[in-house]
């Protein structure tokens, strides 16, 4: 298995030459004093966020990594930057226009949906290559609003297959070129049809052929990630650099200490018990959730004012806020106390600062407490992978 | 004569029924009768939940659960749960348009990111959020919520 994992490391290597790509990322430099130098090894990828560096990931609390995908059983390759690191979903997408490599045939659609948006686009088997792992072969769904003719250039309802009010059209819009999913889960979940003749119809694909978690195929580094990323002042920061590390417990820079380990439910969901006041607790469903750019959470008994105009999606307290939470396991066990802040953010926002600790919005979801990127700054957080075993236990978990 | 006429008319309503099907199943605004439409073009299990301000009428399929908030005869409100949601063309009827334009709008307006979303049309309140494989939602006429009702409780 050493051998092996050289081997790869070395065809890893040797392709990056050959592509003349930079593996060890476009973030700031190890100087700064946001981003301590972080772990190294076949299984680490760099986390950035950092605009000024990137043309498309551009928004704040956008982290973003990169992969190396090749046309099947070839070294016709080639290194897709600018993917959003993402706990809450299963699978690897990627911008049709992003792409430059040759695709295998596909007459599989898919509508991916989440919660702030939905993906359509075709589904194709490719090589995919993480970090300095060895190669696997796995399903992607290759983002285009126009397959089939179901939506427009921009996005815009055509066809309508998936019968929303848009979908991602491109990097630009999008602000990514593509998504991770490195969620709990192996599957992606998403809605699948045949296209092979048009109108699509609805179909029941084999699991071999539905977009998965692509880390969940390697050898060895399975089990699950982690996200580290360094803390972040209530100031903010102009960029970050973290770490994706691959498998728990499989390597010497993956061994997990001190961790308080919490179950999930078959949907990912953990239980967190929010105080908005001293003295009340509700009672809502958690989820960790990397590729979300706030917390978001709601109280009927909160009165904490939208932004205006534009900014009406977040919370804009006249003083910054602190709430404390519990998030406990799905069984009711063992239980953890996270206390965070919300502020104004729109002096963070104009400051050019791309990450952001204290910002938080309503979630339209009631009962839903979507622990987004604010969340993992100074925390090393676990993903463990469904049915998968490590020195943590048997997933679905998270950990931190 | 009569019989005759009133048989055309049967055939050109069922006709219409038929053609209309798969765009207009029942819907925001529309009266509570409507809800058997959604059902039957869903193949969904109906439940009906009576409620101090409105009735809930709850329809359970393979993918979601879709619950149509009635009151005075119409509905006002809807909430979805699931591993999709429900066409939203077919169930918001005359407002998607409304919900389609006011939500380019704002997407051209807000800053990027990634999360949930609240979309208030002239007319219409959308709001969805959620992660995959638990996709929530729900839309909203303010201006026919009965007093007492809160956004809270369409879910």
């Amino acid at each position: 298995m050493i051998l092996n994992r050289w081997v790869s490391v070395l065809f890893g290597v040797a392709i990056t030459m050959l592509l003349g790509c930079n593996n060890s990322s476009g973030g700031p430099s190890s100087s700064s004093p946001s981003s301590p130098p972080g772990p190294s090894g076949a299984n680490v990828l760099a986390i950035t966020i950092n605009p000024s560096s990137a043309a498309v990931c551009a928004f704040a609390n956008e982290p973003c990594t990169q992969v190396t995908v090749c046309q099947p059983g070839t070294s016709n390759c080639q290194t897709v930057t600018d993917l959003l690191v993402d706990t809450g979903s299963s699978g690897l997408r990627i911008f049709a226009s992003a792409l430059t490599i040759a695709l295998p045939s596909s007459n599989s659609g898919e509508c991916m949906f989440f919660g702030g948006g939905t993906d359509w686009g075709r589904v194709h088997t490719v090589d995919v290559m993480l970090g300095g792992e060895p190669v696997v072969s796995v399903p992607i769904q290759v983002i285009d609003p126009t397959f089939a003719g179901q939506y427009t250039s921009q996005g815009q309802p055509a066809s309508n297959i998936c019968g929303v009010v848009s979908v991602d059209s491109s990097p630009s819009q999008a602000g990514f070129n593509g998504i991770l999913g490195v969620g709990l889960f192996h599957f992606d979940g998403g809605v699948y049809y045949n296209c092979a003749s048009l109108p699509c119809t609805a179909a029941t694909v084999a699991p071999s052929q539905q977009v998965q978690n692509p880390v969940v195929l390697l050898p060895v580094d399975n089990n699950g990630v982690i996200v580290a990323l360094p803390s972040v002042p209530t100031g903010g920061l102009p960029s970050v650099t973290g770490s994706l590390i691959l498998g728990i417990g499989t390597e010497s820079n993956n061994q997990p200490s001190g961790v308080t380990v919490l179950p999930a439910d078959s949907l990912g969901q953990i239980v967190t018990h929010f105080n908005p006041s001293p003295g009340v607790s509700t009672h809502e469903t958690g989820i960790f959730d990397s590729g979300s750019s706030v917390i978001f959470f709601s109280d009927s008994s909160l009165s904490i004012p939208l932004c205006p105009g534009n900014l009406s999606f977040l919370y804009c307290p006249s003083s910054p806020l602190t709430f404390s939470a519990t998030n406990t396991g799905m069984s009711g066990t063992p239980s953890s106390a996270v206390s965070f802040q919300i502020a104004d953010p729109r002096a963070l926002l104009s400051s050019g600062n791309a990450a952001i600790s204290n910002m938080g919005g309503p979630a339209f979801s009631p009962g839903l407490f979507d622990w987004g990127l604010p969340f993992f700054f100074g925390r090393t957080v676990y993903v463990g992978f469904s049915g998968k075993t490590s020195a943590l236990g048997t997933g679905p978990f998270w950990a931190y | 004569m009569k019989h005759k006429f009133a048989y055309a008319m049967a055939v050109v309503f069922s006709l219409i029924t038929i053609i209309d099907l798969p765009r207009a199943w029942a819907v925001l605004g529309e009266p509570a009768s409507s809800v058997e439409i959604d059902r039957a073009a869903l193949a969904g299990q109906l439940k009906i939940i009576p409620a101090p301000l409105y009735t809930i009428h709850e329809i359970t399929t393979p993918e979601f659960v879709l619950s149509e908030y009635v009151s005075a005869n119409t509905v006002v409100a809807v909430g979805w749960r699931g591993k999709r949601p429900p066409n939203l063309v077919s169930l918001l009827g005359s407002y998607f348009q409304e919900y389609q334009e006011t939500s380019t709008e704002v997407a051209a307006n807000q800053p990027r990111r990634r999360g949930m979303t609240r979309i208030e049309g002239p007319r219409v309140m959308v709001e969805t959020g959620g992660h995959p494989g638990d996709i929530r939602g729900r839309a909203y006429i303010p201006s026919l919520l009965p007093a007492g009702v809160t956004k809270e409780m369409i879910q």
